[in-house]
């Protein structure tokens, strides 16, 4: 004989399943997209014309959904732009009650949705109380979480940027860093790559050296030399190599040369091989590298001329 | 309750669960996917120093060309293997479109036919097309050929019917870029026939070759769940749906006519396959079909018994 | 003036088209090269924005058509995210007129369609 509750159990197991997608589907309806489209053009053009002529924006929307959709072009123009007034916005962001509703959906959200919210409040003026309460997200176990945290905070307050990120207690990835510097691109923190080159700590050293690649700042070669002679983070010296080769400086000082004879031979077969698509001569190679690591670039660097007699 | 309609049952959690986990892993690096690429655009530009070469055997599609130049990662280039012998007009097509000019050829590392030529092109908008004309004696060589030529630290075999979504080799070096060791392997959960190699363990394996995903060179392997690669959309799918249909509606009547809890939990095990299946489709779209959605799911259950051969 | 965006991004197409109005212009968005070369062909824009570098990359032989469909010099101004060298140097080879980089300055794109408008004698 057999028991029913298997049955039942399967059951509604299917109706679940039914449901969520059902779900899913209304939610994503709740607002025609045609609608949307419009009312978020209508909110950009309103916020743009507002700070072109350097006034307050003076939206008011009712309804969560047309909130939402306020917060989303805020964030729109903000990340588009650069050196945009947000105290100006501050106006709009009290009379929607925006914090109030970013906040709360960052508290009652998870995972990725709770990561977006941390991005959109980064685009508003908060009151330093909401600031404070965001610094626990930039600890989450969710890597995606604590990055979008960490940028809040970041552009909250970016007179402590450096002490916000030399009390991480985690290392930054190359991604994370990217973000940190398209910040800096929206003028949100300074460009001061010396104080980051110069400490200790291996996340505003990398910060350091993203913003000298992103900015082109060959005068910094003094600073990314030492680096790559005295760090023993074996990966921020690899980053370093890669930093002055990106800006063209010459390699062949002796302690650079020893340094890149301690890396293992698949990072000096890499690194051979973006020296010679940097466009390093075949000549400063062979100082770096042995002729049998150079076999595989020579041909490759060859590849990109062309022989106008043949012999 | 008999023994049998107990071992069905476990079987079919056993074979349900590790797909509700994938499904849950895909929408989630999907999600988190579209955030990182979409809301945070000029993030994506040179992550890490690492670079994708894409390639590609026998195609001479100029449409397509184009599709998968159309890349914005700084450090990607696509390597066209093709053989002038066989398709010298098609050859001669893509050259001219593309301002091809013949360049000093690169000898072979790890085997393969001799390079006849190889052409890259001089205005600069062009300058990731790499085209090598070698003689086409099988995919495997014309791989190994393009690992010679390749500038670039990964490589990206395509087959002829898979699309790169927008974002697609952003995706995958931010994946190779934030893994804590240096990757060796990477596949693509949406699209089982794609891979991305890494040229160092490559080359230690001796090349590409059928069996190279049995290598031990390949110490370091991670998934993208993320469906940024996938295959085109194929026709049937309303044949499928009613092959499902009919699947669940046949163990129905099996378990109405003569009894055995099994059929009824076969048929409930197929018609929660379709709506999981249903669901990420319709979630994902247009990353993948059904179809294929469940090719995903029987790989991904597959790949837990044995280990996969590498065919293009 | 008569401007057209073309951009595969919903977004940063509202972002222009926002900067765009507010200098009086008439905006279209198209979202696909043939879409863009059928609107100039009946529009006869004064202005194009294209807010991408893949039509640049791809291979489409994209500002010889847009200027032959537009029966005259249109400027074609570009605004991306790629900060290369590489970048700038490809568009500008391809007959690009101004290659801006997001984030941008409101001032300064406002500033670059608006003198357009005021060349073509348009008052703003």
């Amino acid at each position: 004989m057999f028991s029913p509750m298997l049955v039942y159990i399967y059951i509604v197991f299917l109706l679940c399943i039914t449901l969520v997608a059902t779900v899913a589907r209304w939610r994503r309806r709740l607002m025609p997209e045609r609608e949307r489209v419009l009312l978020m053009q209508r909110y950009v053009t309103h916020i743009i014309n507002a700070l072109l002529e350097h006034r307050d924006v003076t939206l008011v929307v009712e309804g969560r959904a047309r909130r939402k959709l306020l917060l989303r072009a805020i964030y729109l123009v903000v990340s588009h732009s650069y050196a945009t007034d947000l105290s100006l916005l501050r106006g709009t962001v009290e009379r929607n009650r925006l914090d109030t509703l970013v906040l709360r959906r960052i508290r009652l959200s998870r995972g990725v949705r709770r990561a977006k919210w941390l991005l959109w409040a980064g685009a508003l003026p908060l009151p330093r109380r909401d600031v404070h309460s965001l610094r626990r997200y930039a600890h989450s176990g969710d890597k995606i979480v604590r990055t979008s945290a960490l940028l809040a905070l970041l552009s909250a307050r970016p007179s402590r940027a450096m002490q916000i990120i030399g009390t991480l207690h985690y290392s930054l990835s190359p991604f994370d860093i990217r973000r940190v510097v398209a910040l800096l691109r929206r003028g949100v923190l300074p460009v001061a790559y010396e104080p980051l080159l110069l400490s200790h700590n291996t996340n505003l050293r990398r910060l350091g050296l993203a913003i000298v690649r992103s900015f082109g700042i060959d005068i910094a070669e003094r600073h990314l030399q030492n680096i790559a002679i005295s760090a023993r983070n074996p990966m921020l010296v690899r980053e370093t190599l890669y930093t002055l080769s990106s800006l063209g400086c010459p390699l062949g000082r002796a302690k650079i040369r020893r340094r890149i004879e301690t890396l293992s031979p698949r990072e000096r077969g890499e690194l051979c091989r973006y020296l010679g698509v940097e466009g390093y001569s075949l000549s400063a190679l062979r100082t770096l590298f042995s002729e049998q690591e150079l076999s595989r670039t020579e041909p490759l660097i060859s590849s990109y001329k062309r022989n106008l007699v043949c012999t | 309750m008999h023994l049998i309609d107990i071992l069905v049952a476990i079987l079919s959690a056993l074979f349900l669960l590790p797909i509700f986990r994938f499904v849950q892993r895909s929408v989630r690096a999907y999600r988190s996917t579209r955030l990182l690429l979409d809301e945070c655009a000029g993030c994506c530009e040179d992550i890490s120093f690492i670079g994708c070469s894409a390639i590609c055997c026998g195609e001479y599609d100029l449409l397509r060309l184009q599709r998968l130049l159309a890349v914005e990662y700084d450090r990607y280039e696509l390597i066209v293997v093709v053989d002038s012998h066989s398709n010298a007009a098609l050859v001669e097509q893509i050259i001219s479109y593309f301002r091809l000019i013949r360049v000093n050829p690169v000898a072979n590392i790890v085997g393969g036919e001799p390079i006849r030529a190889l052409y890259r092109s001089r205005p600069h908008h062009f300058h990731r097309l790499v085209l090598v004309d070698v003689r086409s004696v099988g995919v495997y060589d014309d791989l190994n050929v393009a690992l010679s030529v390749a500038s670039y630290d990964y490589l990206l075999p395509l087959r002829s019917d898979v699309v790169l979504d927008r974002h697609a080799i952003e995706a995958l070096m931010i994946t190779v870029a934030e893994s804590e060791h240096s990757v060796d392997l990477l596949s693509v959960a949406s699209c089982p026939s794609v891979w991305l190699f890494g040229r160092y363990a490559t080359e230690q394996a001796g090349g590409f070759s059928e069996d190279i995903l049995a290598n031990e060179s390949f110490s370091h392997r991670i998934t993208i769940y993320a469906p940024v690669i996938y295959r085109f959309h194929s026709s049937g799918n309303v044949l499928l749906r009613l092959c499902l249909l009919l699947s669940v509606l046949f163990f129905g009547v099996l378990y109405l006519s003569l009894g055995g809890l099994w059929a009824l939990v076969v048929a409930a095990s197929f018609a929660s396959l379709y709506a999981v299946a249903t669901y990420q489709t319709s979630l994902l779209y247009p990353a993948n079909s059904l179809k294929v959605t469940l090719l995903c799911y029987f790989n991904h259950i597959a790949s837990f018994f044995y280990l996969q051969k590498f065919r293009l | 003036m008569r401007l057209i965006i073309f951009s595969a991004d919903r977004a940063a197409a509202h972002f222009v088209e926002a900067l765009a109005r507010h200098s009086h212009s008439r905006v279209w968005w198209c979202l696909s090269w043939h879409h863009l070369i059928e609107q100039c062909h009946t529009v006869m824009p004064d202005l194009v924005i294209i807010l991408s570098l893949s039509p640049f990359i791809e291979g489409l032989p994209f500002v010889e058509d847009l200027r032959r469909h537009t029966l005259g010099r249109v400027p074609i101004y570009v605004i991306g995210w790629q900060q290369s060298e590489r970048a700038v140097v490809s568009l500008l080879e391809s007959g690009v007129d101004q290659y801006m980089t997001f984030p941008i300055s409101l001032h300064r794109l406002y500033g670059k369609i608006r003198q357009r408008a005021e060349s073509l004698g348009v008052n703003v």
